[in-house]
């Protein structure tokens, strides 16, 4: 061990804090006594500045690091992600339609006014579960055949002239009718784009689209007819038979969750009004 | 390391970490922001960074954080009066105080380090030299030098006084 002017730095700690191994000191010792300097400078050393942390300080910002430890909920079924990114769409839309809803009430044409006159019953002969199409009416002057008369007559005619087939899909049309009454009612999806399709871009705003939960209500071939001008625009067909318990509540617990406090289940289910006109307050 | 982990290291370690870089920047927000970086830098390597090894982990990444900061502007030392605490100390322990900060100032940025670690923090030299990605002579060197610096400069200001 040899320790000399050029790594004496490297003990000297060590030799202060009494930290040397037997040998090193030795070797220390030896270099110090030809270097008494050096020796006057350890020494002095030995009572060295230790600093001492300040406790008062103290760093404000512990929270912001923080990290939240709740236990993340990873969906692993794509199903249910796409089910949430579809409720979410729901709920955009049906602030959409609660907005249309406040703007129509203020002008005092709630929906609840809407008068539900059915002059034709529904032809229960035609039905055939397993060609589910709906019809639009283009007779009369049903609401949304009035707002695509008010753009386009020719048009109008076309689309209510066709026929569509019903997919699962159902969805909630609110619009407009030609009194600014705030209509609504299930047709198909397929129709309501294609309807859509030939509105103005004026008109294409004051048309809302709400999908419904799927399969709430089965769809069947109907036609249905409005003689009177204030009568709803397209009629959803339903079962021509008692729709079950469990559909018709299904049906209500939507409804209940529109803006539309009046709605009720016979601005959608004809078949279900005319069941129960008979005498019955289903309302 | 798990997230509770992290968070116990924040609790435990936020503090010490802010007063080893504080003393040695002298600059609270620019303190704060190299305490902040310490802490994202390791959540990022949480899942490699084992709990028992996490103190000395966020003290090597505040010192290299501090380092690059000084070096990367230079550090010009706008010294921000740290709010004097204690303030029943009496007057001549006041000017120790002083004199200690003034003599620490004249250190470099490594030598600060390499004070904090041992003084605040107790850590070893092998220790050190871990954190600072320094040899352990270096360290030793490098902290005698620091030292022997510090108590000059504390005798002579203690006579200009």
């Amino acid at each position: 061990m040899n320790i000399n002017i050029s790594n004496y730095e490297i003990f000297a700690l060590d030799y202060i804090e009494g930290s040397l191994e037997s040998e090193e000191m030795i070797a220390m010792q030896t270099f110090l006594n030809q270097h008494p300097n050096i020796a006057r400078e350890l020494e002095s050393l030995r009572e060295m500045v230790i600093l001492k942390p300040d406790k008062s300080i103290s760093f404000k910002g512990k929270t912001a690091l923080l990290k939240d430890e709740t236990p993340k909920i990873i969906w692993l079924n794509q199903n249910i992600a796409s089910k949430i990114g579809y409720a979410a769409a729901i709920s955009v839309l049906l602030i959409s339609v609660y907005t249309l809803g406040y703007w129509t009430a203020k002008k005092e044409t709630a929906i609840g006014h809407l008068p539900i006159r059915q002059t034709e019953t529904i032809n229960q002969e035609k039905v055939n579960d397993d060609d589910s199409l709906v019809a639009v009416e283009d007779r009369d002057k049903s609401s949304i055949r009035s707002v695509i008369q008010s753009g386009n007559a020719k048009k109008a005619n076309t689309i209510s002239s066709k026929k569509y087939r019903a997919t699962h899909e159902l969805a909630l049309v609110a619009t407009r009718d030609d009194k600014d009454n705030v209509v609504a009612t299930f047709p198909e999806t397929k129709i309501i784009q294609d309807v859509a399709s030939e509105l103005s871009e004026r008109q294409k705003s004051e048309k809302l689209l709400v999908p419904l939960p799927s399969r709430a209500i089965r769809l069947i071939p109907i036609e249905r007819n409005f003689s009177d001008n204030n009568s709803l625009p397209i009629a959803l067909a339903q079962d021509t038979k008692r729709i079950s318990r469990f559909e018709l509540d299904k049906v209500k617990q939507y409804l209940a969750k529109l803006p539309f406090e009046d709605l009720t289940v016979a601005h959608f289910i004809p078949s279900y009004f005319l069941d129960n006109q008979k005498g019955k307050n289903i309302f | 390391m798990t997230t509770g982990e992290y968070n116990k290291c924040v609790e435990l370690y936020a503090d010490g970490i802010f007063r080893f870089v504080l003393k040695n920047l002298t600059h609270r927000e620019d303190a704060e922001d190299v305490v902040q970086q310490t802490f994202e830098k390791m959540w990022l390597k949480k899942d490699v960074v084992g709990f028992d090894k996490s103190k000395a982990y966020l003290f090597s990444i505040a010192h290299n954080t501090m380092i690059d900061l000084i070096r990367k502007r230079k550090f010009v030392q706008a010294y921000e009066q740290i709010p004097a605490h204690g303030q029943e100390e009496h007057a001549r322990s006041m000017e120790a105080r002083d004199l200690i900060d003034q003599g620490f100032e004249a250190l470099s940025p490594v030598q600060r380090s390499l004070i904090l670690m041992r003084d605040y923090e107790g850590y070893n030299y092998e220790e050190m030299a871990e954190m600072t990605e320094l040899t352990l002579s270096q360290v030793k060197v490098y902290l005698f030098r620091a030292r022997k610096k510090l108590q000059t400069a504390i005798t002579c200001l203690d006579k200009l006084i």
